[in-house]
């Protein structure tokens, strides 16, 4: 990981200085209750900690941060990550799910995404789209033909298709 | 660096928001009934908000047997919540805990269905 700016003058502070500076860190970036006093008092550190700038390390630090920065890494789109999910192959186990339509995969998929993702647990939405996503999980399952996996295991080959679906449409929460 | 909070996280959050509920409560004058109702209110509210962190953790996830997991996570922090709200309810009959308690326990049953649903 490339250093961060003004890196190279911090880590001239000895690490004894940097540990009561981590504690009161630590006391007001992260409590769990951010009205205690304690957490308040670690705001105002009770003594000035004083830098000295060594140059000649500040320098050498300079020069490594500059040929780290010029390594360039190719990260790949989020649709290059969504095609390749959608091309991923099925996992074993739902090759039955690959009967069912890609439509209603996405029919099935906005009904999972909002009562499975839902931020209001207690909509009527939501348990109205559990409702119905059960209810055709079910349809579909008793329309199979031929050998088929167990419900559960047959509907949790449906919540992967949905999920891989959602993926790919990069769908925020509805509900 | 990680960039999503661990069920740890979520178990500690949990856990401080529970003992800080304790604390208030056990400061409270046993005379007032409004106090204790809006103790409770706030003790579902802040459980909610733990629920909307695991959707947006599960969301991201990819792994079904790690997003039931999760769930199973939350199940175990509503009944903790729920157990807290029981026993103000039962402390303090009239102050109307027993309504939060049932909407708790409401949301502990969705979110043990995601849990078998994904498992």
């Amino acid at each position: 990981m490339p250093a961060p700016p003004g890196d190279a003058l911090v880590a001239t502070i000895s690490a004894e200085r940097i540990a009561p500076l981590a504690k009161l860190y630590d006391r007001f970036a992260h409590p769990l209750d951010p009205c205690s006093p304690e957490r308040d008092s670690g705001i105002r550190p009770p003594s000035r900690v004083k830098i000295s700038v060594d140059t000649a390390r500040m320098r050498d630090a300079s020069a490594a941060n500059a040929s780290k920065s010029r390594t360039k890494f190719r990260l790949p789109t989020m649709s290059a990550i969504a095609i390749k999910m959608e091309q991923m192959p099925t996992p074993p186990g739902d090759p039955v799910v690959e009967s069912v339509s890609a439509e209603r995969i996405a029919l099935l998929a906005k009904l999972y995404d909002r009562f499975a993702h839902a931020l209001d647990p207690y909509s009527p939405e939501r348990d109205r789209a559990e409702q119905v996503f059960q209810q055709e999980i079910v349809d579909l399952y008793d329309r199979l033909q031929g050998s088929k996996p167990d419900l559960h295991a047959f509907k949790r080959a449906v919540i992967l298709r949905c999920r891989r679906h959602l993926r790919a449409s990069d769908k925020p929460p509805s509900v | 660096m990680t960039e999503c909070l661990a069920e740890s996280d979520v178990r500690e959050l949990a856990k401080a928001t529970l003992s800080a509920f304790d604390h208030h409560v056990a400061s409270l004058s046993p005379d007032l009934c409004v106090p204790f109702n809006q103790a409770a209110m706030r003790l579902e509210a802040e459980l909610l908000t733990i629920y909307k962190f695991v959707v947006q953790i599960v969301r991201k996830e990819d792994d079904l047997e790690r997003i039931a997991g999760w769930w199973s996570t939350m199940v175990a922090q509503c009944d903790q919540f729920a157990q807290r709200l029981h026993d103000l309810a039962r402390a303090h009959p009239d102050c109307g805990a027993d309504f939060f308690y049932d909407r708790v326990f409401d949301l502990r049953n969705k979110c043990q269905r995601l849990q078998e649903m994904h498992s």
